[in-house]
């Protein structure tokens, strides 16, 4: 799916990186532990939160993230909002919370792959 | 050198004129009412991280609290009663289209903590609020990405030649979490400029972070090192102290020292060391309660191995050494 479609499914707010929202998302984050995101073996995937700090672009630069969304509509802090403009990172703002919102994303995944249950590379720690 | 220095500090004066405080400050801005008692904006205080608050009236300014005020409330037993009455009304604020440089003089000449910031000279109606740490933030950004565009030229221009050994250095500085993580994303782009595979770029990347994210939330200070030699990374973090008393422990999975503060961060689960250890081809740790810490990571880039990524965690084949 492309991260414009991920907006979409998300009913999100694109607070920064519009021009960036037809990359292609290959895979999914969500956490508040970005410790986790920084041991996990993930590209191009779009990092689902609930924090708002500057931390959670900087994690998302340096692990190729393609999007960051922070959930259950949390202002994220200036430096968050600067950080994403200055990395090219799209910021998205969603009114779900995560386990909505990761329910959303799986539904749509099963829509595409026709039924099929998705699988994916299993965290490696 | 010591002109490099002179021109460095030429920059960060000239920003200091350059940059209006509406573009370093906090906005929007929580106010409150006189009326509000001290316990709400204390409540407030905890759950948005914040330690003085403007005190409006219909929009207008009419005084300040800051957490002394919350303070001495509880100490007199008045915490439920509203701030009104004992708020400090002679408020000294800075228009938003001053320059940073005069609220730093503000700040230098009356030890405040925070500052209302109006919309214009004469103007009661708040805009924002602007704190020193907000300033230097600002600041170090924009010396940031002045310096990237600057790189970016010479990039252009090719100027950039791969040369065989290449180190970049950084300053670490404990407790500043807005900046934590600049030198690992300088450190990742300038990699990538010299053509580092991806898939170990990345890893070098999470070495750096993680081991930046330790530096600042566990030490005194510090730096690291980061070279790039003909067929490797070599990535130094040495800290000031205060040294870890047991590095075995440090390094299991799931081993934290960190406060709430920094797991409200989303860091801090005890998984730092030991990932920087997967990512690394050879890794090694020294600390001590005199001096302090020293973790060294060699990652491979095997240039001519093509673009396959060598396994994380296994030494690559022509990087036998130990690190000594």
């Amino acid at each position: 799916m492309t991260i414009r479609e991920l907006v979409q499914i998300l009913s999100g707010e694109v607070l920064s990186g519009e021009d960036k929202l037809d990359r292609t998302v290959e895979d999914f984050a969500a956490t508040d532990l970005l410790s986790d995101v920084l041991a996990i073996e993930k590209e191009n995937y779009a990092l689902m939160t609930g924090l708002t700090n500057a931390q959670i672009l900087r994690t998302a630069e340096i692990t190729n993230a393609c999007c960051v969304v922070i959930v259950r509509n949390k202002q994220p802090k200036q430096p968050a909002i600067t950080l994403a403009r200055r990395s090219g990172i799209p910021l998205v703002l969603s009114p779900h919370t995560m386990f909505d919102a990761c329910c959303r994303v799986s539904r749509f995944l099963e829509k595409q792959n026709g039924g099929a249950a998705r699988t994916s590379n299993p965290a490696r720690t | 050198m010591a002109e490099l220095r002179e021109r460095q500090i030429l920059l960060v004066h000239e920003l200091m004129y350059q940059i209006k405080v509406r573009e370093a400050m906090t906005t929007p801005v929580v106010c409150f009412s006189p009326a509000t008692t001290f316990r709400e904006i204390q409540l407030c205080m905890k759950e948005k991280k914040f330690s003085g608050t403007p005190i409006t009236d219909n929009g207008k300014l009419v005084g300040i609290i800051s957490i002394d005020d919350i303070i001495s409330a509880f100490d007199h037993r008045r915490i439920d009663e509203p701030v009104g009455p004992y708020m400090v009304r002679d408020v000294i604020t800075v228009p938003q289209n001053y320059s940073v440089i005069a609220a730093s003089n503000i700040f230098e000449k009356f030890h405040f903590g925070r500052l209302p910031v109006v919309e214009a000279a004469q103007s009661c109606k708040v805009v924002g609020v602007l704190t020193n740490s907000d300033i230097l933030s600002h600041l170090l950004m924009a010396v940031n990405s002045i310096a990237e565009r600057f790189e970016h030229e010479e990039s252009v221009s090719g100027n950039i030649a791969r040369r065989p050994t290449d180190t970049l250095r950084f300053e670490l500085v404990p407790d500043n979490f807005d900046l934590a993580g600049l030198a690992s994303t300088a450190v990742k782009k300038h990699l990538q400029k010299c053509g580092v595979n991806p898939a170990i770029l990345r890893r070098i990347a999470v070495i750096c972070y993680e081991a930046e994210m330790n530096a600042i939330i566990h030490s005194l200070g510090g730096y690291m090192e980061v070279q790039l030699l003909t067929d490797r990374v070599r990535i130094l973090v040495v800290d000031e102290g205060p040294g870890i008393p047991d590095v075995e422990k440090a390094m299991e999975p799931g081993f934290t020292t960190a406060n709430e503060k920094i797991r409200a961060l989303g860091f801090g689960a005890g998984m730092g060391l030991s990932n920087i250890k997967r990512c690394a081809d050879q890794f090694s740790i020294r600390s001590s309660m005199e001096s302090g810490t020293e973790v060294e990571a060699v990652v491979a880039i095997n240039p001519e191995a093509g673009t396959a990524p060598a396994s994380p965690g296994k030494p690559a084949e022509n990087t036998a050494g130990r690190v000594p």
